[in-house]
């Protein structure tokens, strides 16, 4: 009876470790097959990891994880970024077929208004922290940082956003806007090159 | 004036084609968090006052993606000595990172201490039985088709030989595709010089050659100088240069 159940268990468990999803990102910065070393790296640790694929010149890395890890579109983005690169879009296709994605790159929205409005930011990282972060809410179909005028511009879809949504997401990535600040445990966060001076803010300079 | 037009055009050339991470320099892109590497670049330094033989064991942690720190274990013998050269422990913290697709560019700030505690050989990077410290700014761009590594910094040196600015190029050229899994193939072309602050320079130049399987890493190279000041208390012929390094 004991010998039954244990064999169930572990027939469900090869059943299951055999249900694998797919991953599939688009990195940036991999400037020579070294860094795709590096990144490759950080995945092995990934429980279960197979068919690692790195396409250098397209910056495409692609694997399976079993189903059971439940790897998160997050953590993929996490591991990318502490490897030291930059993702751009994660896509995960499920051992069920359902498809999870999220893509730091234009979204197909139709966009029927435009605003602008002042971010804190100081560098080229904070350019790309900060339009990442705009077009990841849903409903932005654009969104340009000026690293001069600390202006950033956005087209979208006033049905499925705003600029509030905008600025909370951009506070809860590090940077502030006026009307929005980032906690300081998320600005201390930033990379030393992006620590922007609050003091200018306070001033209202910039 | 006219090395000074050569080398700004080997400079402008080179920024064309070049690809890949210098042997005798170093580089502002580093590998993932929790990246061991070990390596070894021996150099057989041969001078007007005989031959030098200096081999390290290098040691490299990268305790996060944009920290490195490293220990060196250095092996010299000169023409009247040999033993335990001086200790090496250096710091690298990246600080600008740009990313886009199959290229970066990436600024780092280095640290390096050399502690006496070996022999002295006069030789300021073998250890002159001073403290010396280097502070450097490092400035990687790397696509796959072009690439290019510099340096420049300021060297103290305890002891009378005088402190020095430090400014290095890199670049190379690679003769394969770059593929993943690592299988490279690279010509090297750099650039070291060491600028006293009393009018004394020293420029190098270096030509290797590099082949990358996998994790492993082997350089091949020579070293001749280009720029030597006569005041300079040991005179350079050349140096040979083989190394390996191993990444996990």
């Amino acid at each position: 009876m004991i010998l039954s159940i244990g064999l169930t268990t572990n027939l469900d468990a090869q059943k299951k470790n055999k249900q694998r999803d797919l991953v599939e990102t688009v990195v940036e910065g991999l400037g020579c097959p070294f860094c795709a070393y590096g990144l490759e790296k950080k995945f092995k640790k990934v429980k279960g990891i197979k068919n690692v694929k790195i396409d250098i010149e397209e910056g495409l890395f692609s694997f399976t994880v079993p189903t059971e890890n439940e790897i998160t579109l997050e953590e993929i983005d996490q591991r990318v970024v502490d490897a030291g690169y930059t993702p751009m879009a994660v896509k995960i296709t499920r051992f069920t077929g359902e498809v999870e994605e999220s893509s730091f790159e234009l979204q197909d929205v139709a966009t029927n208004k435009s605003d602008e409005f002042l971010v804190w930011g100081i560098c080229d990282m904070c350019k790309s922290r900060i339009e990442r972060t705009a077009q990841k809410v849903e409903g932005i179909g654009f969104a340009k940082w000026d690293k001069k005028t600390k202006m950033l511009k956005i087209d979208y879809d006033s049905e499925l956003t705003s600029v509030d949504s905008v600025k909370q997401a951009l506070a809860a990535a590090g940077h502030d806007t006026e009307e929005v600040k980032a906690v300081d445990e998320k600005y201390d966060d930033l990379p030393a090159c992006c620590l922007y001076d609050r003091d200018d803010i306070k001033k209202g300079t910039h | 004036m006219k090395f000074l037009k050569l080398l700004f055009f080997q400079f402008i050339a080179a920024y064309t084609f070049a690809q890949g991470p210098p042997i005798t320099g170093d580089k502002a892109i580093m590998l993932s968090e929790g990246t061991f590497v070990v390596k070894t670049l021996t150099e057989s330094l041969n001078t007007d006052n005989g031959n030098y033989f200096y081999a390290p064991l290098m040691i490299h942690y990268l305790p996060s993606s944009n920290f490195l720190a490293a220990v060196h274990i250095p092996y010299v013998s000169t023409p009247t000595e040999s033993g335990l050269a001086d200790i090496v422990v250096r710091g690298k913290y990246q600080f600008y990172r740009n990313d886009m697709k199959a290229r970066t560019h990436r600024l780092a700030l280095k640290s390096v201490h050399w502690i006496p505690t070996g022999v002295n050989t006069v030789l300021e990077d073998y250890g002159n039985g001073e403290y010396q410290t280097a502070l450097t700014v490092i400035s990687g761009y790397e696509t796959l088709k072009h690439g290019i590594g510099a340096e420049f910094g300021y060297k103290y040196v305890g002891g009378d030989n005088g402190d020095y600015w430090i400014a290095n190029v890199g670049f190379g050229l690679p003769l394969l595709k770059p593929t993943y899994p690592v299988n490279q193939l690279n010509l090297y072309f750099e650039y070291n010089s060491e600028l006293f602050n009393d009018g004394r320079t020293l420029i190098n130049y270096s030509q290797g050659i590099q082949y990358a399987r996998d994790q492993l890493t082997l350089d091949l190279g020579i070293q001749v100088p280009l720029v030597q000041s006569e005041e300079l208390l040991i005179q350079r012929n050349y140096k040979l240069l083989i190394g390996a390094r191993y990444i996990w």
